[in-house]
């Protein structure tokens, strides 16, 4: 067991003690209430971090549109940062070896018959007409979420890497869960199944994909630096907020909470 | 924006953690067995953003009996009935499931105990059905709530900033920090300008002194002009309190760095409510499906809970 970092090294590694992990999410909660800290499973709580405060989640962010089906490969230079491009190509080079979902090309075809999936045993369940109301005051109208994708992401501290690290859970139009090949119709060609991997939430104990965080910090200080060359020093409690503008860069057509702007 | 329109309400849409029927799964090996009572949970909410459809959330802490709600979010009391078979899933008595709720509400507004505790107001019930061996779970909410006998008007719909001016908002603002994750219900006090901010439960005390008032509520509505549903069983125990027309705030925290306020105050006439014998006019309004059918929701959790395939396809 790596012993929990004590002493900041945000501006030298871009990296976080679990005490600045905390002042971080509290600004995070703060800044959009839509995210909240979370205690999960008490038996698998980390004793460095509070109780109540073990992960980060945020739930049913819609997700409109298929980044694959877009196919809209991102530009040098253009949307995409180029510090995150760099990253990944050094992935690409094979740097790092990242455990894979979908190297071993064992892809199964989607099951997509949302439509069609029938309730097992409710063939027969017609609708009760002692339930039929008439309520003139209910407003049943809910663009879009029916007929969209949503996404839980939450946070959790990485002791390893020192960084946090991103997971996400996806469910289909009827709620069903979305099969990893699904998501990664959902995270840009760059990451998909290079850079994510399905394996049970540490604080919740069912499955969730993860982007992994073996390249968090060495982004988390270029980007660090680039503040810092404009004369400011950025302070630790932003860290959340900036690492969720590179998400954004793997994770396009999800709308979390990204209103935040630093001002670069 | 003027008219005299009848006041709408967003259903709610119920979004159930996969943690929670694994936590039922449990507690029903463990615990419940062969016990079909109904079991105190908790389900929450925060307040809308536009275009992000605000979602009546069930988590892995739904069974506790301290059950907090996470910071700028809502606790509702609920009771879920898990039933031992798809049969008595389908057979159980909805509708007297819902009214003895409806009754419920009714006898804490009577009381004076829903001043006390405004959660209260949001009782809700959900039956369930888990089959174990194939991770299949069959869910069904009634979101139940006191009907007037007409409509409550929405007489006027204006931004807080064309009621309040930027300091009373300011005011507010301050006011409303101290209070802000514990109550889903407020009351505004205005006494020419300043603007003084306290929990619903002074709600008496207030408008027996007060000139001027608003009843505040943290809104998950995300639409404009249609309103969270937690405001619909408010309104009978203001018209018991005697308040027939009355300001109520949607109150919505704003995105960060966004130059809107998005609450906006909804002048509201609220109709009269009748009872027969202790048991008021009500609505079960059982959930839809997601495709807008009056059918239980189901969720087919194979794929993620049974171990054997986990293992398999993560090779």
């Amino acid at each position: 067991m790596t012993p929990a970092l004590k002493e900041s090294k945000f501006l030298q590694e871009g990296v976080l003690t679990p005490e600045e992990f905390v002042r971080a999410g509290d600004l995070l909660v703060f800044k959009c209430p839509t995210w909240s800290w979370a205690g999960g499973l008490p038996e698998k709580a980390v004793p460095y971090l509070p109780s109540d405060k073990q992960f980060l989640i945020t739930k049913k962010l819609p997700c409109r549109s298929r980044y694959r089906e877009e196919g809209a490969e991102p530009k040098k230079g253009e949307m995409v940062d180029d510090d995150w491009l760099a990253v990944t190509s050094a992935i690409k080079d094979g740097e790092e070896v990242i455990p894979d979902m979908v190297e071993d090309k064992k892809e199964k075809k989607p099951e997509v018959d949302d439509d069609d999936e029938d309730i097992p045993d409710m063939e027969e369940f017609d609708v009760e007409d002692n339930l039929v109301e008439n309520d003139p005051a209910a407003s049943n109208t809910v663009p879009n979420i029916q007929s969209t994708r949503t996404y839980d992401i939450s946070i959790t501290y990485d002791k390893y890497y020192l960084t946090p690290k991103i997971w996400l859970l996806g469910y289909a139009e009827n709620g069903r869960l979305l099969t990893p090949q699904e998501i990664f119709m959902d995270i840009s060609a760059d990451h998909a199944g290079k850079t994510v991997t399905v394996e049970p939430h540490p604080h919740l104990g069912t499955p969730f994909a993860y982007i992994h965080p073996c390249k968090h910090a060495s982004v988390m200080k270029k980007f660090v630096g680039r503040i810092m060359e404009t004369g400011r020093t950025p302070e630790v409690e932003f860290y959340l907020l900036l690492f969720l503008k590179f998400i954004g860069i793997v994770i396009p057509t999800i709308a979390y909470d990204n209103t935040f702007e630093y001002g670069l | 924006m003027e008219g005299k329109n009848i006041l709408q309400f967003q259903s709610w849409v119920s979004s159930i953690d996969s943690a929670f029927w694994y936590e039922l799964g449990r507690l029903k090996l463990n615990e419940f067995k062969l016990d079909q009572s109904a079991v105190p949970i908790h389900a929450y909410y925060g307040t809308g953003y536009p275009g992000v459809p605000t979602h009546l959330f069930v988590n892995l802490d739904a069974f506790k009996k301290d059950f907090k709600a996470p910071s700028y979010h809502y606790k509702m009391p609920g009771e879920l009935h898990n039933t031992n078979t798809i049969e008595s899933f389908k057979t159980l008595d909805k509708k007297k499931l819902s009214e003895t709720i409806s009754k419920q509400i009714w006898e804490d507004i009577e009381s004076g105990k829903a001043i006390k505790d405004p959660s209260l107001l949001n009782r809700f019930a959900v039956i369930t059905y888990v089959d174990l061996k194939k991770y299949h779970y069959y869910y069904w909410f009634s979101f139940p709530s006191i009907q007037s006998e007409e409509p409550c008007i929405s007489l006027k719909n204006e931004l807080l900033s064309d009621v309040l001016s930027q300091s009373q908002i300011q005011q507010f603002k301050n006011g409303l920090e101290p209070i802000r994750d514990k109550e889903p219900f407020f009351v505004l006090n205005l006494t020419g300008d300043s603007v003084s901010v306290h929990p619903f439960q002074e709600i008496e005390t207030i408008k027996s002194t007060a000139k001027e008032l608003i009843i505040g509520f943290m809104d998950p509505g995300y639409q404009d002009g249609i309103l969270g549903w937690p405001l619909r069983n408010l309104l009978p125990l203001l018209r018991k309190l005697g308040l027939k027309i009355v300001k109520i705030l949607s109150f919505k925290y704003p995105p960060e760095n966004s130059k809107d306020i998005l609450s906006r105050v909804f002048t509201v006439e609220i109709g009269d409510y009748k009872s027969n014998n202790g048991v008021p006019v009500s609505l079960a309004s059982w959930e839809k499906n997601h495709k807008g059918e009056l059918k239980p929701k189901f969720l087919n959790l194979s794929n993620t809970m049974d171990h054997k395939q986990l293992a398999e396809s993560a090779v």
